[in-house]
């Protein structure tokens, strides 16, 4: 029996059952164990194991694309295929590549949830280490605890109340808010929010004091280049567009299939649009893809001599 | 080299090329910020990809359910904030079931629960029908790896959200899946539509693994990405594209048209008269840097 066609797997217990969680503690410190026994194995062994755990779980995905997928349905003769009966090997791989994919997938959301937990181990140990020795602008790392501490406990406080507390679902409008919910509000929508949208908006600045000093007409090329940008510009303008549009519209033949017609800033914008920056981003994607492409089998195969596989 | 001295008068080219960065950032606030108090009309024509996507959703029937991707937060609230209150507004009037799911910034479910709420609120208050949780939409959450999920979302939809819970009217959780929102859905195609809201490259990632499996892709951007996703609308593997700021003001031009007599100008009415503004100045301060180049190379020849 393939794994990954077991209907009831390990982990289906009840929610919020003393089994689940029991099943979790496990599953924790057989985790912390392995990694442990990960720590003492010698640099070589690790490099092994690691470059061996890349290769399959590459390997999955690769045979996930193109390992031919079972037909659903019908044998070869058109009779109805049996409940779960493969036809040959081929097809088996096929449905277990099929079936294993939730398991997949769920491994992978888990393992990149472990960045978050990365960051946090990080920011601490690299501000702890700030605050603790004094180091210069200690204050900032102080600031930045304090926060992560307050958002931390605010934030875990409304979600417990606006999920496992009796009448939760009224607290989702403010005129039910206690005064946790006023807290998370004022932080997450209060500061984090608006600071993050400030810093955003700061693009807006640089790209104007970099056209500015910049956008030079020197060359030919920079002639072709600032004038397509002046018509996207344009394009985006409504008033410009509405004007320049109705303009040429009045030129004799451009509203009959005219060729002034072809000069509309709609028209001209859509030229510019199919044939120019489509054909380029698509060139670009293309080369990207390539890239893109190379790295993922040098990662795959280990060939990539830094992070974790020169361990 | 001998270098200028700093004691000797700027020509009128000089001027014109270095003019001091802060009074160039102290007119792009005035220019950005002054519009925002006067109702300025502007004339618009949406463009087609944005008149495809509101026919897209305009024609789903009512009761059905589609997957709305929300991949922004409030860095990008004036483009893709426009865009998502556009589309939540057109399936609460549409009677569409929605179920919310996110993969790119963990922020971005709360920012989403909490502007459903607000726009449902909203439209209670003009006389809309609004939505409840549970019942028209649920939240499903954030999914750390979009790549993977994207591919579990196109195989098998029930296994993809098969964990998640969200809130009953009567306050306790329950599985997502038995809710109403989705309790008809067993494959992808059950969706009638997949309308992404993402100011990422989360974009790609779904277009790479959910076009062509029959569930019609809806996407709205955010200016930047505009050009990029226009690639994927200009080989119909989506079936309508809203971009920017222009994207959410087509929008709520094409909901004036549509549903008469109702909330439909937001920030994209607002916003627009500022981006003409800001595109000015932009445009202002290229011509102005390049006439004083052009002036000190005559000074100079």
């Amino acid at each position: 029996m393939l794994f990954a066609q077991v209907e009831k797997t390990f982990w289906a217990e009840g929610s919020g059952s003393s089994a689940l969680w029991l099943k979790i503690l496990m599953a924790v410190v057989v985790g912390f164990g392995l990694t442990f026994a990960m720590l003492k194995l010698p640099a070589r062994g690790r490099r092994t194991l690691v470059v061996g755990i890349t290769f399959l779980a590459g390997l999955y995905w690769v045979l996930y694309y193109l390992w031919p997928q079972p037909l659903p349905g019908r044998l070869a003769n058109g009779s109805p295929l049996p409940h779960g009966q493969p036809r040959d090997l081929v097809e088996s791989v096929g449905f277990w590549i099929k079936d294993a994919q939730p398991v997949v997938s769920d491994f992978a959301n888990i393992l990149s949830s472990f960045l978050l937990g990365l960051g946090v181990f990080s920011i601490i140990r690299i501000h702890g280490r700030k605050l603790f020795r004094r180091q210069p602008d200690w204050g900032f790392s102080a600031v930045l605890f304090l926060a992560m501490i307050a958002m931390v406990i605010v934030g875990y406080v409304n979600y417990y109340q606006t999920r496992y507390t009796p009448g939760s679902s009224k607290l989702e409008l403010p005129s039910n808010w206690g005064s946790w919910q006023f807290a998370n509000d004022l932080l997450f929508n209060g500061l984090l929010q608006q600071m993050d949208a400030a810093m955003f908006s700061v693009i807006a600045f640089y790209i104007l004091s970099a056209a500015y000093r910049a956008f030079r007409i020197r060359s030919v090329e920079a002639t072709i280049l600032l004038s397509t940008a002046l018509i996207v510009i344009f394009s985006l303008m409504g008033i410009v567009a509405y004007e320049w549009n109705n303009a040429v519209a009045h030129i004799p033949g451009a509203t009959t299939g005219g060729i002034a017609g072809n000069f509309s800033l709609t028209e001209i914008y859509k030229w510019i649009n199919q044939n120019v920056q489509t054909p380029a981003i698509r060139g670009i994607d293309f080369g990207v893809g390539i890239g893109a492409l190379a790295m993922g089998l040098r990662l795959w195969l280990s060939l990539e001599r830094g992070g974790a596989s020169a361990a | 080299m001998a270098t200028p001295d700093p004691t000797t008068p700027k020509s009128l080219g000089e001027k014109l090329q270095s003019l001091p960065r802060g009074i160039l950032y102290l007119i792009l606030v005035i220019c950005t910020s002054v519009p925002l108090f006067f109702n300025i009309p502007v004339p618009n024509e949406p463009t087609q990809a944005a008149k495809d996507l509101f026919n897209a959703l305009n024609s789903l029937p009512a009761g059905s359910t589609v997957l709305v991707g929300s991949d922004w937060t409030v860095s990008t609230r004036g483009e893709t904030g426009g865009e998502f209150d556009a589309l939540i507004r057109i399936l609460m009037r549409k009677g569409i079931k929605f179920a919310v799911y996110t993969t790119a910034d963990p922020q971005a479910p709360e920012v989403a629960r909490d502007e459903i709420v607000m726009l449902s609120e909203d439209e209670k208050k003009h006389g809309g029908k609004g939505v409840e949780r549970w019942n028209d939409w649920v939240s499903l959450g954030f999914f750390p790896n979009a790549e993977a999920t994207a591919n579990l979302i196109a195989a098998d939809p029930t296994k993809a959200f098969g964990s998640k819970k969200d809130v009953k009217p009567d306050g306790t959780l329950g599985s997502a899946l038995s809710s109403p929102v989705l309790k008809d859905i067993k494959t992808l195609t059950d969706f009638k539509m997949l309308i992404l809201v993402t100011g990422t490259q989360t974009s790609t990632v779904t277009i790479e693994r959910l076009s062509g499996k029959g569930l019609p892709l809806g996407m709205m951007v955010t200016g930047v990405m505009g050009p990029e996703t226009a690639v994927y609308y200009d080989s119909r593997q989506l079936n309508g594209l809203c971009a920017g700021l222009k994207g959410v003001y087509d929008m709520e031009t094409l909901m004036d048209g549509t549903f008469k007599g109702q909330v439909n100008f937001g920030r994209g009415k607002l916003y627009y008269p500022t981006l003409h503004f800001a595109l000015a100045l932009l445009i202002v301060a290229v011509i102005v840097g390049n006439v004083g180049m052009m002036i000190s190379r005559k000074g100079k020849a």
